[in-house]
């Protein structure tokens, strides 16, 4: 079965730094992925190169087969990648509803489906749970119910694969329940592909049937959550223990 | 009286008669005043005053001064003309007043704004019987002059006694008598000039460097900030040239340019063994081109000459580094008060400091006031009307302000002048005799068939 | 896409073209000689020396506080005018004056200006740091004209005047020029040491990266921000000291040397100081090279005024493309209720029930006397008025919805009055107008052009660049302006009838007809406003990046942007070339550029209803002065008062119309939601008094308390009660 995306050999060089190299991750459709790493291993760079924001020195990146290496974030939003982001890009002047509303009409532009972006916006609060703050703006909320709307707001492009780059931090544990609930059901229903980048291992090992490590830019494993966990290179890389809460 | 004691009468009366009217030297001139005005002083006693036209009450003549002096970046700019009509307003009410009411002068700031003074036109319409003393760099619109309805509603327009009419609308506008002098030859239908056309230049100046340094070889240096003042350096440089001046280059030079932009000029200079230099610019132009000079080590000018710009106290404070430049003029300097008493009045007004710009306000008051004399003493006080003021004021066509300027017509250039040069930190008089003014009818030129826009785009 | 060569080699390639082509067309009399040269070189570097120091202060200044202070140069001015007190009034000893001025003088402003105002601004959007450092310009400005009037002389002695300099060819180098020369490397190199290997400018330099982290090393971000300004401060005075000599003690001269440092700072792509040397050298020497070497025809005669902005604009070109930047949050109220279409049409039947009402004289404080003697003048400034309102109103979705700062709408509106005198203007035809907009809205998508790979700051700066250019090149072309044109451009606009113009008597018209367009356009605006149109706008300001991932076309929506707000510009310019009559070549100064957004920034940029009442706040200067019978000491305010009222916007960031709205729509009966809101607010101030600095001191000189950590939980919005789980138990120990 072909992945839904797949990097390919990706390298990505500041200057001398080598944030990424030759990564290659695999996600498949109707499953959640995994990215772990210790702070600083080019996750969230990887994401950027998934994404298009960042152009890899070198090494493709292909959405079910085909080389979208080339291509702007936003084509590649119509094409139905999606993501979240480490540090909060809400769109703080605007409220929970019209973050969403923003990329729903947005999807007017591919998706000539015709259906009702309003309609799309409250089916999105109700199933992320953030309805009652949708007319609260963002920027005003708690980082916890911020990093939702920001998942509403992907939700509402109606991706294949959806990106998420620490999306429970700042969540308490009964949120991050909801939040893997949330997730289990968009894979189920709706054949999503996710990618997650966490730092809570609980959430990782419960939700991901794939996990990828990265260290320093390489990945250093990857299988499934025991494989990965019984790892000793992924435990030397961790020093042993896991990564604290709120440290994020 | 026995018969030859009469006919010795009638020969002294009339030898001094004659004398007066001869050369147009001399403060003499004075007499003409006290004619009219004890004339018209006599037609005030007895009369009941109206308001027989608007800014003009029983008790009082208003006058409106307009003049740049509150522009943000140029604060206090033509201040000089707006303290010489109240000085002038103080003065004339002490000594009976014009028109036997007593003088209000209404002030306008125009602002360097083509709004403002438009503005300033319609509220001098509205509230005085004439503007006085004005001085406002852009000033396009002066349709209002023409179209400006009096007391009974006729479009008879507005009597404007301008000090210095920078902009070529209000220079030839038929309702405009100027005091400073006008280049061009106004076209009589009140048509704006164009193109190709006659220009006249005051070239008494150059008459004498040319003289004074037979070989004169050198650079004009010309306001560069707008195409007007470098259009109007362009035929003043042609007078200079057509007098026998080499001014082989002219240069822009801008108020902003620091005094390493002068440097190229000094070189130009050195590089064809210049001898003359002349600033059209303002007094900072000429000090910086001066200390760049001096700097350079070139010491081979003769010939330091300004125009009235460098007629200033800040070009004085700048002592020796300056020394032996020229500045030329058409009124009495004020070093001379003691030989005028109508300079000596201006200069009290204002507190002892002067400046030209207000010395020409103060002019065009003396000549708003022989205009209302002339009025009065003919027709009587209640014939003083927006009608009447136009009417007299174009009658006027040899005005010399008490001998403190060459006579001069309502446009136009008086052909007499005044030389003088900077020493120590002070002007002495180069040319004539403390009091009067040297005039010679070959001071002005016209040079025909001139286009200065075209002349202009030549100039770097 | 991969091209062979990379787009930076290709716009090198067209540039050095472009540069070859006009000195080779312009090319003077002058013969390349030695002595040329050596004039050439001699004046280029003096130039360049001046230059440089005065652009160091400005990357200094930029490096160590993340803001680019528009002001430097008006401090710079000030400290060389006490300087001259110093020395030249007062006679003290040049060394001692100079020790004075830089080592007392300067670092109390830096000090001040750094506890004042700029603490304030490190969060605050772009717009409200640079308006507030224009206001702090004004004001600098508008002090020293206070202070010392222009009228009386005074000017600096050169250093080492009157000595012979040093020989070079058949030049002569001055010993003040070369020690301008020679100070503008040493503080060039000096500074960078200082930055990159020192303890304290590290420190500098880190706290801009990164607030807090740089607080953990121990830095104590307070005294480096207070170090930094006073940084910033000596070298503008270090600048105006050597440069007043050769430029006059003018503060017009001094103050706007800005332009140019900005464009050696750009050049040293704001942060490298060494650069900044070659920057000042670069620009100096292309400007002694067209002096000496070059004659520009009449068409462009004024284009070596130009030089400086030219070589801005293309300097920012060159900078190295911002990744797609991640936007800051800010934190605001917490609903944004949005206008409904029947208040905003209310509301402009308000505008123009209150203008039509003064203009007809029936507005008691305005009627009596001096009003009905004074109608055609006040209703000309009316038209005045309403036509910056109608620039500032262009600004709106520009500047307050999509977040980019541009400068140039004034500059724009010029070009639609040049436009409008040839196209419509000149025989009163309406149809001209919308000629005019039709090609102000592409002119207007010109400037988007740069924005597309400049961000923020580099923006701001392109668009100072492009006005300045349309100053003085674009107008200044005789086919545009005709410098022999004299006399009135425009006839009266027709229009259904009655007669539209400047002439004293259709004034009363135009101002009606102007205050209809604006309330038509504001209604508009505050309906663009709950469309799609201004959210996708205000997402791509918010957060450019996150508005790419979900399908914006960021290009395409800045164009749109950009378009909307040059035609609203192009439409302002026609009314504007109407109103003034008469174009002069300087009709349209960049300089104007800054009030207008000034104007609109104090009053609140996202917010159509700012435009109107900052023309009201513009209006009622002229007005209380009117009133008040035109007293001079008034007309000094007038100087200093726009400047603090910019500053005062660092107190203010979100514009006067936000809290004032706020205040006044809790008056109305049926917005109890704004009630509410206003309480929550108010007692989130009351708890929330933990101050900034506070912070940092937290745990390590003072105490963990429940009640500071209750603030702290709320203040990082873990908690919004106030009485939640506390972090720290009673007894001060972390869980």
């Amino acid at each position: 079965m072909t992945a839904l995306l797949s990097t390919n050999e990706v390298v990505v060089r500041f200057g001398v730094l080598q944030a990424v190299s030759q990564a290659s991750i695999e996600v498949h459709a109707g499953r959640v992925t995994g990215l772990i790493g210790p702070n600083g291993a080019g996750k969230t760079t990887c994401f950027n190169v998934i994404t298009g924001l960042q152009e890899p020195t070198s090494g493709k990146v292909l959405l079910e087969g085909v080389d979208i290496t080339g291509k702007s974030p936003s084509k590649r939003a119509r094409l139905g990648i999606a993501r979240t982001f480490q540090k909060l890009e809400v769109f703080g002047s605007l409220s929970a509803r019209e973050n969403i509303m923003v990329a729903a009409e947005q999807r007017r532009a591919w998706d000539k489906s015709g259906f009702d972006p309003k309609k799309v916006t409250d089916e999105i609060l109700e199933k992320v749970g953030i309805a009652d703050v949708s007319e609260f703006m963002v920027g005003t909320l708690p980082t916890g119910t911020a990093r939702l709307v920001e998942l509403a707001r992907a939700l509402a492009t109606n991706p294949r694969l959806l990106l998420l780059d620490e999306a429970s931090s700042g969540l308490t544990e009964e949120e991050t329940e909801e939040m893997a609930a949330l997730l289990r059901r968009l894979v189920a229903d709706d054949g999503l592909g996710i990618l997650l980048v966490e730092h809570d291992m609980s959430f990782v090992m419960g939700i991901c049937e794939f996990i990828y490590v990265l260290d320093f830019g390489r990945v250093i494993a990857s299988g499934t959550p025991a494989e990965v966990q019984a790892n000793p290179t992924v435990q030397a890389a961790y020093l042993g223990t896991e990564s604290v809460e709120e440290a994020s | 009286m026995k018969r030859y004691q009469v006919a010795l009468l009638a020969a002294a009366l009339s030898v001094s008669l004659m004398a007066g009217a001869c050369g147009r030297s001399g403060s003499d001139s004075a007499n003409n005043n006290t004619n009219t005005t004890s004339a018209s002083d006599a037609k005030c006693k007895g009369a009941t005053l109206e308001a027989s036209d608007i800014g003009v009450s029983a008790t009082d003549i208003t006058v409106e001064v307009m003049a740049d002096t509150g522009s943000s970046l140029a604060p206090g700019l033509f201040q000089g003309n707006v303290d010489a009509m109240n000085g002038y307003a103080k003065y004339v009410n002490a000594n009976g007043g014009v028109g036997c009411r007593q003088l209000k002068v209404e002030a306008w700031d125009s602002k360097l704004s083509p709004e403002e003074s438009k503005n300033g036109i319609l509220n001098a319409c509205k509230n005085s019987l004439a503007m006085v003393g004005g001085n406002s760099l852009f000033n396009p619109d002066t349709s209002v002059l023409n179209t400006c309805a009096d007391k009974s509603g006729a479009a008879t327009g507005l009597p404007d006694f301008v000090a210095l009419a920078n902009d070529i609308n209000e220079q030839c506008a038929p309702n405009a008598w100027v005091i400073q002098a006008v280049a061009e030859t106004c076209p009589t239908d009140g048509s704006i000039p164009k193109g190709a056309r006659d220009l006249k230049v005051f070239v008494g100046a150059d008459k004498y460097y040319a003289s004074s340094v037979p070989d004169s070889k050198g650079i004009w240096l010309i306001p560069g900030d707008l195409p007007t003042t470098v259009q109007s350096a362009t035929y003043q440089v042609q007078g200079a040239k057509d007098v026998g001046i080499d001014v082989y280059d002219a240069f822009k030079v801008s108020g902003s340019m620091p005094q390493t932009g002068y440097t190229p000029f000094v070189q130009s200079i050195k590089d064809n063994s210049g001898n003359f230099v002349y600033n059209g610019s303002a007094d900072t132009a000429m000090i910086k081109m001066r200390k760049e000079t001096a700097a350079q080590g070139y010491d081979g000018v003769k010939t330091w000459a300004c125009s009235l710009a460098c007629y200033t106290e800040k070009f004085k404070a700048e002592g020796a580094g300056v020394d032996n430049t020229y500045v030329w003029f058409q009124f009495l300097p004020f070093e001379e008060a003691a030989n005028n008493a109508n300079l000596k009045a201006y200069i009290d007004s204002v507190g002892g400091k002067p400046d030209s710009f207000g010395m020409q306000a103060w002019q065009a008051g003396m000549l708003f006031k022989e205009t209302i004399d002339k009025i009065v003493a003919a027709d009587g006080p209640n014939a003083i009307t927006r009608a009447s003021v136009l009417k007299t004021m174009k009658s006027i066509t040899d005005f010399n302000a008490g001998g403190t300027m060459g006579a001069k017509s309502a446009k136009g250039f008086s052909d007499c002048f005044v030389l003088m040069q900077i020493k120590g930190g002070a002007f002495t008089r180069i040319n004539g005799k403390p009091g009067q003014f040297t005039c010679d009818p070959s001071n002005v030129v016209t040079i025909a068939n001139y286009d200065p826009a075209a002349e202009a785009a030549k100039v770097h | 896409m991969r091209l062979k060569f990379s787009p930076r080699l290709i716009s090198a390639v067209i540039v050095a073209l472009i540069v070859a082509f006009v000195v080779q067309s312009n090319w003077g009399s002058a013969s390349v000689s030695g002595r040329t040269i050596a004039t050439f070189l001699v004046v280029g570097i003096a130039l360049g020396g001046v230059y440089a120091i005065s652009a160091a202060g400005l990357v200094v200044t930029y490096a160590t506080t993340g803001i680019f202070n528009f002001a430097q140069a008006a401090i710079g001015c000030f400290l060389a005018f006490c300087y001259w007190q110093l020395t030249v009034q007062w006679g003290l000893p040049t060394l001692v004056a100079i020790a004075i001025t830089l080592l007392i003088i300067a670092p109390a402003i830096g000090i001040a200006l750094d506890r004042v105002i700029m603490r304030r601004l490190r969060d605050a959007a772009l717009v409200v740091q640079l308006m507030v450092t224009v206001g702090l310009m004004l004001t600098f400005m508008g002090i020293t004209l206070t202070i010392w009037p222009p009228k009386a002389p005074r000017s600096v002695p050169h250093f080492f005047e009157g000595t012979k300099g040093v020989q070079i060819g058949d030049v002569i180098a001055t010993w003040h020029r070369i020690i301008t020369v020679a100070i503008a490397l040493l503080v060039a190199v000096a500074l960078r040491f200082l930055l990159y290997r020192t303890r304290l400018g590290i420190s500098m330099r880190a706290v801009v990266d990164s607030r807090s982290l740089a607080g953990l090393t121990g830095a104590k971000s307070s005294v480096i921000s207070g170090a930094s300004w006073s940084l910033g401060c000596m070298t503008a005075g270090l600048a105006g000291i050597l440069i007043a000599p050769e430029t006059g003690l003018v503060v017009e001269n001094l103050a706007l040397v800005i332009v140019v440092a900005a464009a050696a700072a750009a050049i040293a792509q704001l942060k490298s100081l060494p650069m900044v040397f070659v920057g000042g050298l670069i620009i100096g020497l292309t400007e002694a090279f067209t002096s000496v070497f070059l004659n520009f025809g009449t068409d462009w005669n004024y284009a070596p005024q130009a030089i400086p902005c030219v070589i801005l604009f293309v300097a920012l070109l060159f900078l190295p493309q911002a990744r797609l930047e991640t936007g800051k949050v800010r934190l605001t109220k917490r609903t944004e209720r949005l206008t409904k279409p029947w208040e905003a049409a209310v509301g402009g039947g308000v505008m123009i029930v209150l203008v039509g009402a003064w203009a007809n004289g029936w507005i008691p404080w305005f009627s009596g006397t001096t009003f009905g003697e004074r109608s055609a003048v006040w209703l000309g400034r009316g038209v005045g008025f309403m036509i910056v309102g109608l620039i500032m109103l262009s600004l709106v979705p520009l500047i307050g919805w999509a977040g980019q700062v541009s400068f140039a709408n004034f500059a724009i509106a010029g070009v639609g009055a040049v436009l409008f005198s040839h196209f419509g203007g000149q025989n009163g035809s309406p149809i001209g107008i919308l000629f005019v907009m039709l090609v102000c809205a592409p002119l207007g998508l010109l400037i988007a052009l740069p924005a597309l790979r400049l961000k923020g700051l580099y923006l701001a700066l392109a668009t100072l660049a492009f006005a300045e250019f349309t100053d003085k090149v674009i107008v200044r072309h005789p086919k545009m302006i005709d410098p022999s044109a004299t006399g009135v451009l425009f006839k009266p606009l027709d229009i259904f009838g009655i007669h539209i113009s400047s002439d004293a008597a259709d004034r009363k018209a135009f101002v009606i007809f102007l205050v209809i367009a604006f309330a038509l356009l504001f209604f508009m605006l505050e309906l663009l406003r709950r469309s799609r149109w201004a959210r996708r706008w205000i997402a791509m300001s918010d957060s450019p990046a996150a508005s790419a991932t979900i399908g914006i076309n960021l290009t395409t929506t800045k164009m749109a942007v950009f378009m909307l707000s040059g035609a609203m510009a192009g439409f302002a310019g026609c009314m504007l070339g109407l109103s003034q009559g008469a174009l002069r070549v300087d009709s349209f100064p960049m300089f104007i550029g800054l009030p207008l957004v000034l104007l609109l920034a104090v009053q609140g940029v996202r917010y159509p209803v700012a435009a109107f009442m900052g023309l009201i706040g513009l209006a009622s200067f002229p007005a209380l002065s009117e009133v008040m019978g035109n007293p001079s000491w008034l007309t000094q305010v007038s100087l200093i008062g726009p400047g603090l009222a910019a500053v005062a916007m660092a107190y203010r960031p979100e514009g006067a119309v936000f809290y004032t709205g706020r205040d006044l729509a809790g008056m109305l009966p049926w917005r109890a939601d704004a009630r509410e809101e206003k309480a929550l607010l108010d007692q989130r101030t009351r708890d929330q008094d933990i101050g900034r600095d506070d912070i940092n001191d937290l745990g390590l000189t003072r105490a963990f308390t429940r009640e500071k950590v209750a603030q702290l939980d709320r203040r990082l919005s873990i908690s919004d009660a106030v009485d939640e789980h506390p972090m720290v138990t009673s007894t001060g120990v972390a869980k």
